[in-house]
């Protein structure tokens, strides 16, 4: 494989890292080296190890990178960092009309909402281009309908809620969110609800149900009995917010006098044996309804039996007061110990009454105190955390340099390196002088030695037969060729030999080279010393400052006490003055019917007469 | 190193203008740059290139099959072991690759021996072995394992390759 096709496949693998769970490199078998550190890298980030991830990312050299390369490493490494954690600038990534890149900005946004990191969720949606193919705008829509819900824009999530397919995995999990809900029924705005008839779709039957509800009692707060009516018959008679929903429709239907229709509603709320104050206002529009229509009778009857109840409900407003002062608190007790089972949950009437009470709004102000103060607590401690982690971090760093930086490390890597440098000058000097007498005997192996020893030998016994006056040209010349054949052969391994010794200096170079860095390294590191023990002081400053910081919480749960006990007398108070206004409403009532009853008697008597 | 030095040494000086929050990041920042400096220093000074050896574990079975343990043998001593969660079998399923051993090894002939245990789809410990044998020269060398299989057609299987 070629370079150029090692940094294209490379290219691929980091686009195809980005593209995180869904998309996954699909050959193997072709990778080369640095393809494998990303592979490593991507297998950190799949298990959910981000800092494993960054760290084989930083190991990874970007050397001879193509600006390209760089942005995807780049975002890369930013989608790794947000995932860990880090509070990062979401316009630090560069996004292009790339698949891989959108996917895998769009579960990094995921992930910041799983973390609550809402702002830094919104940032970085915003970085998501408008145009992408459907099924990654399908996702697009959902996420900016759940960042809706969170920012409560009902504009804005009815607008990503209608483009998403009604029969997708991001509708369905959409609508399974519970803050849904809230949102739509705290709301009633007419268009919204309006708009929410749009979206046909049966797993939205209890949200478009909590909208019209809330925009019925709306209209006939607003006195429009007629729309009010029209909103509540859009709520399906068996949804859960039946009985409200049948109490307005009563309401406005006794207001638009329709009376039999009110009854029948009323009456099903009063069977349905509601124990709260439905029941009390049903039976006064049932009481009314059955008034109009001629049923006096009943409707005084109807009257009495709440009436006693109400009387019993004031007998045991005191048992309710106790039983309240002791859910006080337990709701104390959470606030410093969230346990639930600390509180005395069981008795359904007394509960029913609880229950409301925390539904209420000013309780609900209190529960956001609690919260904040909750998330400060935690927050404190991730800070804490934080610095402790630091605080190791620093103390390991610290011991770890003190640890290369010591004596015996230095001398060791100062001997190698003197050891080094004596080695390459002997090694250096027996080349040179080889070099230079290369003709002379140095090189030879003791088995040319002993061949060049035999050839002298014959040589001499060829000049004492010259000498006796015989010739032998044939053994001359074979004695010269032999000659000749010893010291090509010598050359040779010369040759050799200095090319083998020159490529050793170099390698000793080369290590001489980086013994000396890693000595500079070391040197480096000891600069940093004071550094990172002005980083420890800080540490320590902060670490104070946090728990000055904690000293103030005790006051700020003081308050809230406070609060809680002033909202628990007040709804007891309140408790008392609905079941008074529905005595007097419900007496003058039956004053009213008495009224009329004797009247229409004294008239008939006197038509008697 | 200079250049560390110096946006140490800044960022130091503005610690008096930022909140806790920003001076805990500023701080965490410089830790992570120290954190992978010392990693680059490890790494070049533990495992230098002449005598580096990797292995690196790829999975290419059918999802059905779950990787259950691994251990690699080098010249017939165990150099490591490894135990899979559910999580780091997806992560091998989806692509990633895992940095089983890293260490040093002389120049030569070395013998590398694995035995994998995987679970079927039908809950049977399936026992996979592969071995090989591979020159160390004076580069640094890196080999795959690579657990192989294709579902209903080939038998669940490992191999060797140097990357």
């Amino acid at each position: 494989m070629n370079f150029t096709k090692v940094l294209v496949l490379t290219f691929c693998l980091m686009k195809t890292a980005l593209a995180a769970q869904t998309i996954a490199p699909k050959d193997m078998a072709q990778l080369s080296h640095s393809d494998v550190n990303y592979n490593v890298a991507l297998f950190h980030y799949f298990n959910n190890d981000y800092q494993q991830a960054l760290k084989e990312l930083a190991l990874i050299n970007q050397f001879e990178f193509t600006k390209q390369q760089q942005t995807a490493h780049q975002n890369f490494k930013h989608i790794l960092l947000l995932s860990s954690g880090e509070v990062l600038s979401p316009d630090l990534i560069s996004i292009e009309q790339d698949d891989a890149v959108i996917q895998a900005v769009m579960i990094a946004v995921k992930q910041q909402i799983k973390l609550g990191r809402w702002t830094q969720a919104a940032r970085l949606f915003n970085v998501l281009p408008e145009v992408m193919e459907q099924r990654l705008l399908n996702q697009r829509n959902y996420l900016k309908a759940y960042l809706a819900l969170h920012q409560k824009t009902d504009k804005t999530f009815l607008e990503s809620a209608q483009k998403l397919d009604k029969h997708s995995q991001e509708f369905a999990l959409l609508l399974q969110h519970e803050a849904v809900s809230p949102l739509i029924h705290t709301s009633g705005d007419y268009d919204t609800v309006k708009q929410l008839r749009t979206i046909d779709n049966a797993a939205l039957e209890d949200i478009k149900n909590s909208g019209f509800l809330a925009q019925g009692y709306r209209y006939l707060a607003d006195g429009e009995p007629e729309n009010a009516a029209r909103a509540f018959e859009h709520i399906s008679l068996n949804s859960l917010n039946n009985n409200e929903a049948s109490l307005g429709l009563g309401i406005a239907l006794n207001q638009l006098q329709s009376f039999a229709r009110a009854k029948v509603l009323f009456k099903r709320v009063l069977d349905s044996g509601d124990p709260g104050v439905l029941f009390f206002e049903a039976t006064l529009g049932y009481a009314f309804a059955l008034e109009q229509l001629g049923n006096e009778e009943e409707a005084y009857q109807q009257l009495t039996t709440a009436l006693n109840l109400a009387a019993e409900r004031i007998i045991k407003l005191p048992r309710l007061q106790a039983h309240l002062l002791k859910q006080k608190q337990c709701i104390i007790n959470l606030i410093d110990n969230a346990r639930l089972n600390n509180c005395d949950l069981k008795g359904e009437e007394l509960n029913e009454q609880f229950i409301s009470l925390l539904s209420s709004q000013s309780f609900l102000e209190i529960s956001k105190q609690i919260h904040s103060l909750s998330q400060l607590s935690m927050q404190y401690e991730q800070q804490r955390q934080s610095v402790s982690s630091f605080e190791f971090l620093l103390s390991h760093q610290m011991t770890m340099i003190s640890k290369l930086l010591n004596d015996t490390k230095i001398k060791q890597l100062e001997s190698e390196i003197e050891k080094l440098a004596a080695q390459r000058t002997v090694v250096v000097e027996d080349v040179d002088g080889a070099e230079a007498k290369h003709d002379g005997h140095f090189f030879l192996s003791s088995q040319y030695l002993a061949l060049q020893k035999r050839i002298d030998e014959v040589f001499k016994r060829m000049v004492f037969l010259k000498r006796a006056g015989q010739k032998n040209m044939a053994s001359e010349r074979r004695i010269t060729l032999m000659q000749r054949i010893v010291w090509w052969h010598s050359f040779s391994e010369f040759t050799q030999h200095v090319t083998d010794t020159r490529q050793y200096i170099d390698e000793l170079n080369h290590q001489l080279t980086t013994n000396k860095n890693d000595y500079q390294t070391l040197q480096d590191y000891l600069k940093k010393v004071p550094v990172m023990t002005t980083q420890l002081a800080e540490v320590e400053r902060i670490h104070k400052h946090i728990l000055e910081q904690e000293k103030h919480v005790p006051g700020i749960k003081k308050n809230i006490y406070a609060q809680i006990n002033t909202l628990f007398s007040q709804f007891s108070q309140q408790q008392k003055s609905e079941l008074d206004t529905f005595i007097l409403h419900a007496e003058l009532a039956r004053v009213r019917m008495a009224d009329a009853s004797f009247n229409r008697a004294q008239a008939l008597e006197e038509g008697i007469e | 190193m200079g250049v560390i030095f110096l946006t140490l040494c800044s960022s130091v000086n503005a610690y008096s203008t930022q909140s806790i929050a920003e001076k805990i990041q500023v701080l965490k920042q410089q830790a992570v740059l120290l954190h992978k400096d010392l990693a680059q220093l490890e790494q070049d000074l533990i495992y230098p290139s002449a005598t580096q050896i990797s292995v690196y574990v790829a999975n290419k079975m059918p999802e059905t099959m779950s990787l259950g343990s691994l251990e690699l043998h080098i010249d017939d001593v165990v150099v490591a072991r490894s135990v899979y969660s559910l999580d780091q079998n997806k992560a091998l399923n989806l692509g990633g690759m895992q940095r089983l051993y890293i260490g040093n090894l002389s120049v030569g002939e070395h013998r590398f021996q694995i035995v994998a245990k995987a679970v079927d789809a039908n809950d049977n410990v399936v026992i996979l072995k592969g071995q090989s044998a591979y020159y160390k020269s004076r580069e640094a060398l890196s080999i795959s394992l690579n657990l192989l299989g294709a579902q209903g057609v080939n038998p669940p299987a490992v191999s060797l390759t140097r990357l």
